[in-house]
């Protein structure tokens, strides 16, 4: 540290040491790291100082290297997520000083919405994907992240098989039924098994989210992988999420998980935007007679009982399920029938509760 | 929601070395650098004694110089001394200051 003290900061200036520009600094085995913080705009102006510091640090008596980078907040001029409407003017007296850190890839999305389930099989993903087609019909600008990563299934439900291009670093994603998709489907090969360690699908979903070009969206729905792990937990830390769906089926051993996953997402301050029932009932289409399969309505009572709004019933339907199969999922299908009414209610719900100014705001980080 | 205080604003000054949080019932809490660095609730400092602390953390002068957010439920502040893996709650920022008092 004292060493910096003789390198000239960000303005020129003060010394490095204490300008407030330096983001993190870490010491192991000999080696120094540090992360100087500039503003993008200015980061070849900054080359000379990262040079200087990194040449300061490896004079230190005991340093066998220094690795200096630097690093940017969000480009600046763009808009602050998620709500614009409480951004703060930038201060131009603070130069390079340290802001609270969004994701560049996701500072023009208004919400991120998380749909999650206990357990797998309830159909999420299906739901996941017509609901952003609801959503999108509605008239938001719609995202969808496939961050199931053992097993990506957007690509199939929206019939695409070709390889993002990469622009300026960032995936570009691919367009469907009007909904932006990216998958980590459509990264590998279909067949392919993911055979993935902890840390690995970590960092694959960190760079799902921040380096895609998902550019101005209403909202970005995440198709989680079911379960209460790793990778909902590094989500609801890496992404300032609106809240999230759950999706059960109504039978009790499907609730038990989905109680979990409301649990979970509770802990980490992610409010329940609601419940889904999915399978809710079974019309037969020889007899037109009703069986409720799983039993009926059990979603309905646990959201009451935990004060969740309950958003709707999906009924068990084989013209769901095959036109999820053929890449044209039923809202996309269908968009006047009946199923596809249901999800476009669910998408009227979720559009009120997320423009509601019930949510609170997370804080205003100001330094200095 | 959930009755617990909500912050509406988190402020560093003196360079990095008092915290200011409001919460919105009103109630405004001032957090020194120093006192933040000993109380972090990082896992490597949870398993320490209270007086293991003190001697490995110590009574020396830190600053904060960098905060980032995390997800909607803390932040994790950098501190000068390289330590940054502490990610505090709004509660358990709200249980520190009810400390303080």
């Amino acid at each position: 540290m004292q060493a910096l003290g003789a390198v000239a900061g960000p303005d020129g200036k003060t010394p490095l040491s204490r300008s407030g520009a330096i983001g993190g600094l870490t010491q192991r085995e000999g080696k120094i790291y540090l992360a100087i913080v500039v503003e993008a705009a200015r980061a070849a102006q900054a080359e000379p100082m990262r040079q200087a510091a990194q040449d300061a640090l490896k004079a230190v008596p005991g340093v066998a290297a220094a690795i200096v980078t630097l690093t940017s907040e969000r480009a600046p001029g763009s808009p602050p997520a998620p709500a614009p409407s409480h951004a703060h003017p930038q201060q131009p007296g603070a130069k390079g000083a340290p802001r609270p850190r969004v994701p560049e890839s996701v500072a023009g999305v208004r919400h991120i919405v998380a749909i999650a389930s206990g357990k797998g099989g309830v159909g999420k993903s299906t739901t996941a994907a017509n609901l952003a087609i609801a959503l999108a019909q509605e008239g938001w600008r719609i995202g969808l992240l496939d961050a199931d990563v053992f097993g990506p299934s957007a690509p199939r439900l929206f019939g695409l098989s070709e390889k993002p291009k990469v622009e300026d670093g960032f995936l570009v994603p691919l367009r469907a039924h009007g909904v932006k998709v990216i998958s980590i489907g459509l990264l590998i090969e279909e067949e392919s098994p993911v055979v993935w360690r902890g840390p690995m699908v970590m960092s694959a979903i960190t760079q799902l989210l921040r380096e895609v070009a998902w550019g101005e969206l209403d909202c970005l729905i995440v198709d989680m992988p079911p379960g209460t792990g790793d990778v909902q937990l590094t989500l609801a830390q890496s992404a300032p999420l609106s809240g999230a769906i759950i999706v059960s089926t109504p039978q009790d051993l499907a609730l038990i998980d989905a109680r979990r996953g409301i649990a979970m997402f509770d802990k980490v301050k992610i409010p329940a935007l609601g419940i889904i029932e999915n399978m809710s009932y079974f019309i037969c289409p020889h007899c037109q007679g009703r069986s409720d399969i799983f039993a009926h309505g059990g979603a309905r009572h646990e959201a009451e009982k935990r004060g969740v709004p309950f958003l709707g019933e999906v009924p068990l339907d084989i013209a769901i399920r095959e036109t999820s199969d053929a890449g044209n999922p039923i809202v996309a299908a269908a968009p006047e029938g009946a199923h596809a009414k249901v999800f476009r209610a669910i998408a009227r719900k979720l559009i009120a509760s997320l423009d509601a100014p019930a949510q609170r705001p997370a804080p205003k980080i100001t330094i200095g | 929601m959930s009755a617990e205080p909500w912050p509406t604003e988190i402020r560093l000054t003196q360079e990095g070395r008092l915290l200011t949080v409001t919460f919105d019932d009103g109630a405004v809490v001032a957090l020194t650098s120093d006192r933040l660095r000993l109380a972090t609730p990082s896992v490597e400092a949870k398993r320490l004694t209270a007086s293991e602390r003190k001697a490995l953390i110590g009574d020396k002068a830190v600053r904060i110089v960098a905060i980032e957010q995390v997800g909607n439920y803390a932040i994790r502040p950098t501190f000068d001394d390289g330590h940054s893996t502490g990610i505090y709650s709004w509660a358990y920022l709200a249980e520190l200051g009810r400390e303080a008092d």
